[in-house]
């Protein structure tokens, strides 16, 4: 690496001096980012451009990166909104394209439909220019902090400092980095992670070259993948490399040189330092006969959103509210930030029963919950943070969801937030910008039933129950979904939804560490005219449970592990990300049961794990209000560890059962306890040794994990992904493992 | 949460250049700021004389600075430390 020259020792140094005058004010020019008045709230919540498979049985779409101005707001006391350029989706559906909207809103990117059985086929560009982001690249050598993203502060100490930098922190890969890098992650997929299926660990960056100029180019990468298509459609996605279109591997081969050959790193001139190129990576990578890290302006994703058949397959994909969004390591927060996300709604007998049902009478609303910004949140510049970003709907803030008298809609819920869990708190009797903080209505003006999670469908039996929420408290960690079935008064009116953002600990103790903001409005409801009398859906008619969906028995486990979320330093187990390190190795087509604890005690840690869903089978929240409440049954004594146990009052309430588990894909572990002792290592009672941390002298403080049971089927589909805190700034910074499904079957023959 | 801001170095007439905006207004402590050059030169945003303020690296053409966050309210007179009799830039930061 060429070291790095110092501003201020050359020539230019004291030809002028440092002018800070505080207050002083001067006119300003004209710029591309500017103060704007704020968009009003209660505007009409926008529908998103949709891009649909047609009864094809092929998802066709173009999804493209681009930037663009938006306008956003800002979180301070005093509100201020300003256009800013964001790394945004747009979409175009190839069989019938449609102008992207213009609009100033940061809407999300097209929501996709597809069906159960279809397959996917979506040619993804990224022709963002990266001048219009601050610095940041890919690669670099492990352990390093050269490639890692970096701020200039005002003071000695945050001279070119890494961002969340100083004695202990972030080295590469573990920091932020490389954002104008994306792939696409489509959550909730049960498919292959490999080569062009739901593989994250593509690296794909901007195409080379400006607009209308850029390499590759939209038709050139068209023509040259439609043979790729083609086969794709007859023998789905490919195994190797090799066997992409030839000329397609030739132009990659060019681009990744280009860029090296190109690229300035640290204000050196062009080529990159070989520590950071990438074409040395792919070539050795191809060398072993696997699918290259690094893509230059374009790829292609092509896979099975497969059909449940007990002759070919242990699951299916399970129709439901899914989603998809950026998620290359190390930029995932600021990429889902600054609003590359997108719903992706997989219809199957789901919808068929639903719609027998209710006719073409219910209508749906696809509601996309995010948290825009342009800076990776919380700032480690010193001082009080700034509060973090407000909460919208595709795009606006309170926006106004119309309904008639008495008619229940299906609302596909998706907490695309990249750092807050959203809980549903209530609805009130008035349409306000400001939750008033007082007792929820009773009975709640506007009901709702929840018939989903995380893109699932619940059994008859849970929606009997009920498992989910029923005009109570319905909480959202990020990456969470819900389909709700929502029903309006019979009388006009209009009507608040008030949430509550919080670390996802508001189901545990209010007025504990991490305690919630106060209630804000997510959307409004308008009711208003009159329609068909319509009710929550009876059982009797409730959408029948797919068989692959079945309960995971004991007697189906065939391996059990634990893994421990710290507290601090984003690691599990102890540690941060491995470069290159498999960290769990399942067997194909087998179950296991995972205990997944959490030390830290000012947050719960959303788990999630790519491709398989799983099943929650057990809680245990120390910090829950009845286990934190001396005389409760369910009180958990920190003097007594038999007390640290599930309880079946708390447990009631977020994992009921069985039979009939719920599935998810993401769940927050619940917040461990965290007690200073008066007793040092020789002198803690033994009991609670296990719960111990001591210094070398003094006393010990005892550490209460909380945690979860799940279970889960690897099954359908080798190949290696991700788990992660989805609480994404962690997982950038190093709160992820590698975990690889291995094949249950062999070639060799033995005698 | 803070607001990004782009100040771009455009090249003009001749070997000149020019900061665009030249006042970038309207800028809070936390927001954050970039320069991006367009010019075909290297160019080296900052406070002369001070080390501890302001970019640690030139700027390559056709790319972009790392963030710079003023952390603190006034106005930023800013100038090309490589090309020191330049007209320079302001920061307006309230």
């Amino acid at each position: 690496m060429t070291a790095v020259r110092r501003f201020g020792l050359g020539a230019a140094a004291g030809a002028a001096a440092l002018l800070l005058v505080v207050g002083a004010r001067v006119p300003a020019s004209a710029q591309a980012q500017k103060i704007v008045p704020c968009p009003a709230q209660g505007q009409p919540l926008l529908p998103m451009p949709e891009i649909s498979s047609h009864n094809t049985g092929k998802l066709k779409a173009t999804l493209r990166l681009i930037d663009t101005t938006r306008v956003l707001w800002d979180s301070g006391s005093t509100p201020r909104c300003a256009t800013q350029y964001l790394r945004v989706f747009e979409g175009t559906d190839p069989t019938n394209p449609k102008p992207w909207p213009t609009g100033s809103d940061p809407i999300p990117g097209p929501t996709f439909r597809a069906k159960v059985g279809d397959l996917v086929e979506i040619t993804f560009f990224n022709e963002i220019n990266p001048l219009n982001f601050a610095a940041t690249l890919d690669h670099s050598v492990k352990g390093s902090t050269a490639a890692c993203d970096k701020f200039v502060g005002s003071t000695s100490a945050t001279k070119s400092a890494p961002i969340y930098g100083g004695a202990g922190g972030d080295v590469f890969p573990n920091c932020l980095h490389g954002s104008t890098t994306t792939n696409v992650h489509y959550h909730g997929t049960h498919t292959t992670p490999s080569t062009t299926g739901d593989n994250v660990l593509l690296f794909v960056r901007p195409a080379l070259g400006k607009k209308p100029n850029l390499m590759p180019s939209e038709s050139q990468t068209n023509t040259l993948l439609a043979p790729f298509f083609q086969k794709c459609e007859t023998s789905g996605p490919p195994k190797y490399w090799k066997d992409m279109p030839l000329a397609w591997q030739a132009l990659q081969h060019k681009l990744t040189l280009q860029y090296d050959t190109t690229t300035s790193m640290a204000g050196q001139p062009p080529p990159l330092p070989l520590a950071s190129q990438i074409t040395p990576v792919n070539t050795h990578e191809i060398s072993q006969g696997l699918w290259p890290q690094y893509h230059i302006g374009a790829v292609p994703y092509c896979f099975p959103l497969p059909k449940y058949d007990p002759a070919k397959m242990r699951m299916g994909q399970a129709p439901g509210t899914h989603w998809y969004h950026a998620h290359k390591h190390g930029s995932t927060a600021l990429n889902v930030a600054t609003g590359m996300t997108g719903a992706f709604i997989i219809e199957g007998k789901y919808d068929d029963d639903l719609k027998a049902y209710y006719g073409a009478g219910l209508r749906q609303q696809v509601l996309m919950i995010q948290q825009l910004g342009t800076a990776p949140f919380p700032l480690m510049t010193g001082g009080q943070p700034p509060a973090p970003p407000p909460i919208s709907v595709n795009g606006r803030l309170n926006p106004v969801v119309t309904m008639r008298q008495g008619e229940v809609q299906m609302w596909r819920v998706l907490n695309g937030a990249f750092r807050d869990a959203i809980q549903f708190a209530y609805f009130q009797n008035q349409s306000a910008n400001q939750c008033a903080a007082t007792t929820p209505p009773a009975p709640p003006p506007v009901q709702w039933r929840q018939i989903a999670q995380d893109g699932v469908q619940f059994n008859v039996a849970n929606y009997e129950r009920p498992a989910g929420a029923v005009n109570t408290q319905l909480n959202l960690a990020p990456a969470n979904r819900a389909d709700l079935l929502v029903k309006a008064p019979a009388t006009p009116g209009t009507f608040t939804l008030c949430v509550v953002r919080n670390n996802a600990l508001f189901i545990q103790n209010p007025s504990g560490i991490g305690a919630p903001l106060p209630p804000s409005p997510l959307l409004t409801v308008n009711v208003t005219g009159t329609g068909p009398a319509m009710d929550f859906i009876p059982p009797a008619k409730f959408p029948t449970f797919p068989a692959f969906l079945k309960d995971i028995q004991p007697s189906e486990i065939h391996k059990w592990r634990e893994l421990v979320f710290g507290a601090g330093f984003n690691t599990i187990d102890g540690k941060k990300f491995e470069d290159g390190v498999v960290n769990q190795q399942m067997t194909l087509n087998t179950a296991e049961e995972w205990t997944v604890k959490n030390q830290a005690d000012d947050k719960s840690h959303p788990f999630h794990i790519h491709i398989n869903p799983f099943q929650i089978i057990e809680v245990f929240e120390p910090n829950a209000p009845e286990a934190t409440t001396p005389g409760n049954p369910c009180f958990v004594d920190p003097n007594n560890p038999a007390t640290f146990k599930p309880c079946p009052a708390i447990q009631a309430k977020v994992a009921p059962g069985p039979p009939w588990w719920i599935w998810w894909d993401t769940f927050a572990i619940p917040s461990g306890r965290q007690i200073q002792l008066t007793c040092t290592k020789a002198t803690c009672a033994p009991a609670l040794q296990p719960y111990l941390q001591c210094p070398a002298t003094g006393n010990c403080k005892e550490f209460i994990p909380g945690w979860f049971k799940m279970r889960s089927r690897f099954v359908d589909f080798t190949g290696q992904y991700v788990l992660h805190c989805h609480i994404l700034i962690h997982e950038d910074r190093g709160m992820m493992q590698l975990v690889e499904v291995i094949s249950d079957k062999t070639m060799y023959t033995h005698h | 949460m803070p607001f990004t801001w782009q100040i771009n170095i455009n090249k003009t007439t001749g070997s000149g250049f020019a900061y665009e905006p030249s006042t970038l207004s309207d800028v809070a402590v936390n927001d954050q700021i970039i320069w991006t050059n367009n010019d075909d030169k290297p160019h080296w945003p900052g406070i002369p004389g001070n080390n501890t303020y302001f970019m640690a690296n030139q700027i390559w053409p056709d790319s972009s600075s790392d963030t710079f966050i003023p952390g603190v309210t006034g106005t930023v007179s800013y100038i090309d430390s490589l090309h020191p009799t330049a007209p320079g830039g302001k920061i307006v930061v309230s």
